[in-house]
């Protein structure tokens, strides 16, 4: 992994050098990066690749399958138990994904499969695969005897269900081997007996083959068990793919708070929001599992901040500081004995070494970036942002005026420096969206850190020359 | 070329064209750190602020050795420190009231720890746009709270003054340097007020007459 040229997604023909670009360009998430730059999208063995891009750690447990046995001609379901008897795997959500990884012919080959288990259950994990003919992973884990020894990642993924809030209702949209996080979600709200949980499952299945009838008769066991819940099962060899209008029959019957969930292929899942989104459902109650997250034309022209229309924590603090900056500047506001102190020597010399260490400390994020070690840098990426925020608070410290020649070029050069980062795609994400927006700002971000830098060390300079 | 990189390029671009710039002779004034005090707007910088010894490299590697304990002194980097040197090469007259070197004396030493009267900037600092930066009335009480004066010829005397803790009234009087033609007044009340002697401080005329004893000279190179 260390060309960049190297093919990463061998089905979509996406280079790691693409991907990396994405990555710096601010893509920060999985989802994001797949919507992107298409790679993960066909067999999905690449994916783990993407999240040790992102600099996501995968933690792996040796796993040996004890269970197995056919759902369908081509679908098998695994039970899967660690090597280590006492080992407990953690809770997951029910939507989270596992890698598969195996050692075939010599070589480690990793596959993502969503958990059907129930969320609570850390004595096994339990994975439906569907057989690809020709395929590396899915043909050697077929033709392999019990117990098979595999290794397996944590639970990965941010796309969950949210089955905690009894107050709103759930409604899954689901097709073909999608329904496996759908029977987790289903197991998991059964047998915690979340009281009074609203469900209905949509499934829709091309051939009414072993797999619908079992899920069928569990789910419809279970919609026995809990008055709740609902099934409507769909075979679109009989009456096609579903419709806009059955959809909207389903959400006019729905509930205002409802929460629509929609697991499936990438077609599938797009093709159903456009359905919600055109019944009227407001694209923050809609969940994707794993396609693009469409959002409702009429909500983004109304609301151009963000989807929730909200700033972040850093955006507040850094505009309160930035604002008292400029009053007790314009309005002559100031304490005398800060005064004093900012005339004494080594009050100034201290102060702008500390400004000094606290700008080389935001310049270790793109250094970081630079050196393609992109690991934790998700984490760098925040600290970077929330300091930056604290930039006029530290620069009053150093000097409470914006200076006399040069030196009022450095103070409003590192002000706006640290104002137009403070609007950047996390508060006006619709803003950012325009990709020529996104890239000015970035080309003028770097050029005026670069710019700041430069004449802060020369006015380490000047100050040692003219003292 | 990306976004980054063209920030980058531009970036350093500027940054060294604005450096190469600055150290131009002619954008020196660009280094000030603020207006110069009134009498010295026509001044180059390069009147107070001359080249010291050597070059850069050998002043780094002697202030190294300094912090190393291998040498003595330490080097001044550049630019000479501005000392009482830099001032009194245009300043310097016989009959000054209040000398710089007259606080050096031992009885002073507690007035120098809380004051400094012993050095020109520390009632008038450079780039502050005004003639005295740094002073207040109670001043005068830390040296002349003791003062007694036989036969005083004022309508309040001096003592009583003091007793009032009434200073603002010294400079009303008393030209603290005493390069101002004037004469003394004797009725306490039509002595100038404070708040005229503040605006001479930030940069009005003399509020007496505009008459100097002494001209200060236009350059240190004048002889």
């Amino acid at each position: 992994m260390h060309d960049d040229n190297l093919m990463l997604c061998h089905c979509m023909e996406v280079t790691k050098a693409t991907v990396q670009e994405a990555i710096d360009s601010g893509t920060s998430t999985f989802s994001e990066l797949v919507d992107k730059t298409k790679a993960s999208t066909g067999c999905g063995s690449c994916a783990i690749y993407l999240h040790e891009m992102l600099g996501e750690k995968v933690e792996w447990t040796a796993v040996k399958v004890v269970k197995s046995f056919f759902i369908a001609n081509d679908v098998k379901s695994f039970q899967l138990v660690a090597s280590d008897k006492s080992h407990k795997f953690p809770k997951h959500q029910p939507g989270h994904y596992i890698f598969v990884k195996a050692k075939i012919k010599g070589v480690w080959v990793s596959r993502p499969y969503a958990i059907s288990s129930t969320r609570e259950e850390t004595a096994y994990r339990e994975i439906i695969v569907k057989r690809k003919p020709g395929g590396q992973f899915t043909e050697w884990l077929f033709n392999q005897k019990t117990p098979v020894k595999l290794l397996i990642s944590d639970p990965q993924g941010s796309k969950t269900f949210n089955i905690e809030d009894e107050s709103r209702p759930i409604i899954c949209f689901t097709g073909g081997v999608g329904i496996t996080p759908v029977i987790s979600a289903c197991r998991s709200i059964s047998n915690e007996k979340i009281n009074n949980h609203n469900l209905h499952i949509d499934y829709s299945t091309a051939e009414h083959t072993d797999i619908s009838l079992r899920t069928t008769t569990e789910f419809q066991k279970i919609t026995r068990k809990n008055d709740g819940f609902s099934f409507n099962l769909r075979n679109t060899d009989v009456i096609g793919n579903i419709k806009f209008r059955d959809i909207k029959n389903i959400a006019l019957r729905a509930h205002s708070r409802t929460l629509y969930y929609i697991s499936g292929p990438v077609q599938y899942e797009l093709h159903v929001q456009k359905g919600l989104l055109k019944a009227g459902v407001k694209s923050h109650n809609i969940y994707p599992l794993s396609s693009k997250h469409l959002v409702d034309k009429t909500t983004k022209k109304h609301n151009p901040i963000d989807e929730q229309g909200k700033f972040k924590p850093y955006f507040y603090v850094g505009s309160i500081l930035f604002i008292c900056f400029l009053i007790q500047d314009f309005f002559n506001l100031k304490i005398p004995a800060l005064e004093t102190l900012q005339l004494q020597e080594y009050y100034k010399r201290w102060t702008g070494y500390a400004l000094l260490a606290y700008f080389t400390f935001q310049w270790s994020y793109p250094l970081v970036r630079l050196a393609r070690e992109n690991k934790h840098f998700i984490g760098y990426q925040k600290l970077h942002k929330m300091w930056g925020a604290f930039a006029p608070a530290v620069f009053y410290v150093h000097s409470t005026h914006f200076g006399y020649a040069y030196l009022s070029v450095l103070s409003i050069t590192y002000l706006v420096n640290f104002f137009l980062p403070l609007c950047n795609k996390d508060n006006f994400q619709s803003l950012f969206e325009n990709q020529v927006i996104y890239k000015t700002w970035l080309g003028t971000h770097v050029f005026l850190s670069v710019f700041v830098t430069s004449l802060m060390f020369y006015h380490v300079y000047i100050a040692f020359s003219y003292s | 070329m990306t976004a980054k990189a063209f920030g980058y390029f531009m970036g350093l671009s500027l940054s060294l064209g604005t450096v190469f710039l600055l150290l131009e002779q002619d954008f020196e004034s660009w280094h000030s750190s603020g207006d110069l005090n009134p009498g010295h707007e026509e001044l180059e910088c390069r009147e107070c602020h001359i080249t010291s010894e050597g070059t850069v490299r050998q002043q780094i590697q002697a202030n190294v050795k300094y912090y190393l304990d291998q040498r003595k002194t330490e080097n001044d980097f550049v630019f000479n420190k501005i000392n009482n040197k830099h001032c009194i090469a245009c300043h310097d007259r016989e009959d000054d009231h209040h000398p710089t070197y007259r606080f050096n004396e031992p009885r002073f030493k507690k007035v120098r720890e809380l004051i400094h009267p012993e050095l020109c900037i520390s009632c008038h600092q450079e780039h502050s746009a005004r003639r005295v930066s740094q002073f207040k009335p109670t001043d005068c009480k830390l040296c002349h709270k003791e003062l007694h004066i036989e036969d005083d010829s004022i309508t309040v005397p001096h003592h009583e003054l003091i007793e009032r803790d009434d200073w603002e009234t010294c400079l009303g009087c008393h030209d603290f340097h005493g390069n101002h033609e004037m004469e003394l007044e004797k009725t306490v009340g039509r002595q100038i007020k404070f708040n005229k002697i503040q605006d001479y401080f930030n940069s009005a005329p003399f509020p007496y007459s505009g008459k100097l004893i002494h001209k200060a000279k236009e350059s240190i190179y004048e002889k």
